[in-house]
């Protein structure tokens, strides 16, 4: 198996498992948070879109589709660059409204697509190019901030499937 | 760099999230439910590293770690290689007693040491051939079962993530 299948195979099963986490949830259930401090799904899906714009942006010098295609129009946000999610305040969390999930599964739609485009472009030698890291801690191959994405994504998607279950109750994922 | 250096290097960045995650936790807060029907840190931790030893085992054609090296006497459990975790009870669940958080790590570092073993030596081409696992039919790739592994533990480690944050407030990461 090449990198490049094993990459796309992870974001493809990925995928499934946030249509499924997000089916029939209302918009209420978007903001629900089981802590004063933990993140409802609704900003998770935001954050870890934005997080896959920003950083196939880092790696490519495209712009973010979040501002060319005025995602921020939809979430009713400014089209700001920066605005990812990281460093939110509580306050800041819970002031974050996703209308509803087609809205969230669109944007996370358009950004996965210009991955797609990326990925198709990748060549073994490019995995080896030098990348500023993930935080902007120094400087690492391009093969290990991916990863950290994917690490990233991932671990969001679960805290999305997580708070499902808290939702909906144990047996949703067999349903 | 090919397809299984790519696994490694994910796999790899599992371990410190999940030291960071349980460091310093008790034994009640290993057992912490935010509702009554979701797994907690303890038993999370626990059923990841028994998926990673249970599927890559079964990729090397090896006997698992929570056998050959006596990791489930640290547990408290009989020798149970089908004893993972996947479709436990709610009571079940609830009943899962971790020793404490540094066994939980030392378990899933040992079982993460030899995947790591296991992934330096696999090239690109034995990552498309079919697992030797007669419940699929066909049976998925070496490939297609990384997938499934590395989805599954890291989805479960962002869970265990977000339940120390859920426990310790914002900002336990900084």
């Amino acid at each position: 198996m090449k990198f490049r299948d094993f990459i796309s195979g992870v974001l493809i099963a990925n995928e499934r498992f946030i249509n499924d986490a997000l089916e029939g949830l209302t918009p209420e259930d978007l903001l629900k948070r089981p802590g004063p401090e933990s993140n409802p799904i609704g900003w998770l899906v935001w954050h870890f879109s934005r997080t896959q714009d920003n950083h196939i942006s880092g790696m490519t010098g495209w712009p973010h589709v979040y501002i060319t295609d005025k995602w921020y129009e939809k979430f009713e946000r400014e089209g700001d660059e920066g605005d990812r999610g990281r460093g939110h305040t509580t306050e800041q969390v819970d002031a974050f409204r996703a209308s509803d999930v087609e809205t969230l599964l669109a944007y996370y739609g358009a950004v996965r697509a210009k991955t797609d485009r990326f990925l198709q472009e990748l060549t073994l030698g490019d995995l080896e190019r030098q990348v500023p890291e993930v935080r902007g801690n120094g400087i690492v191959p391009l093969a290990a901030r991916l990863t950290a994405i994917l690490v990233d994504n991932i671990q969001h998607t679960g805290q999305v499937a997580y708070l499902r279950g808290l939702i909906k109750g144990k047996g949703w994922l067999e349903a | 760099m090919e397809g299984p250096e790519v696994v490694a290097g994910a796999f790899g960045r599992l371990s410190g999230i999940l030291e960071r995650s349980l460091e310093g936790l008790t034994l009640e807060q290993l057992t912490i439910q935010p509702s009554p029907d979701s797994n907690p840190i303890g038993w999370l931790c626990w059923h990841l590293a028994r998926v990673q030893d249970d599927h890559v085992s079964n990729l090397v054609g090896c006997e698992q770690a929570w056998v050959a090296d006596g990791w489930h006497k640290k547990f408290n459990l009989p020798a149970d290689p089908t004893n993972f975790g996947t479709g436990d009870s709610v009571e079940r669940v609830r009943a899962f007693r971790a020793p404490d958080a540094q066994t939980l790590l030392d378990y899933y570092n040992a079982v993460h040491q030899r995947t790591q073993e296991y992934l330096a030596t696999l090239t690109p081409e034995e990552m498309d051939k079919p697992v030797n696992d007669d419940r699929w039919t066909p049976p998925p790739s070496v490939g297609v079962r990384l997938i499934s592994i590395l989805g599954d533990n890291t989805q479960h480690t962002g869970q265990v993530a977000y339940l120390r944050g859920y426990i310790s407030g914002m900002g336990w990461r900084t």
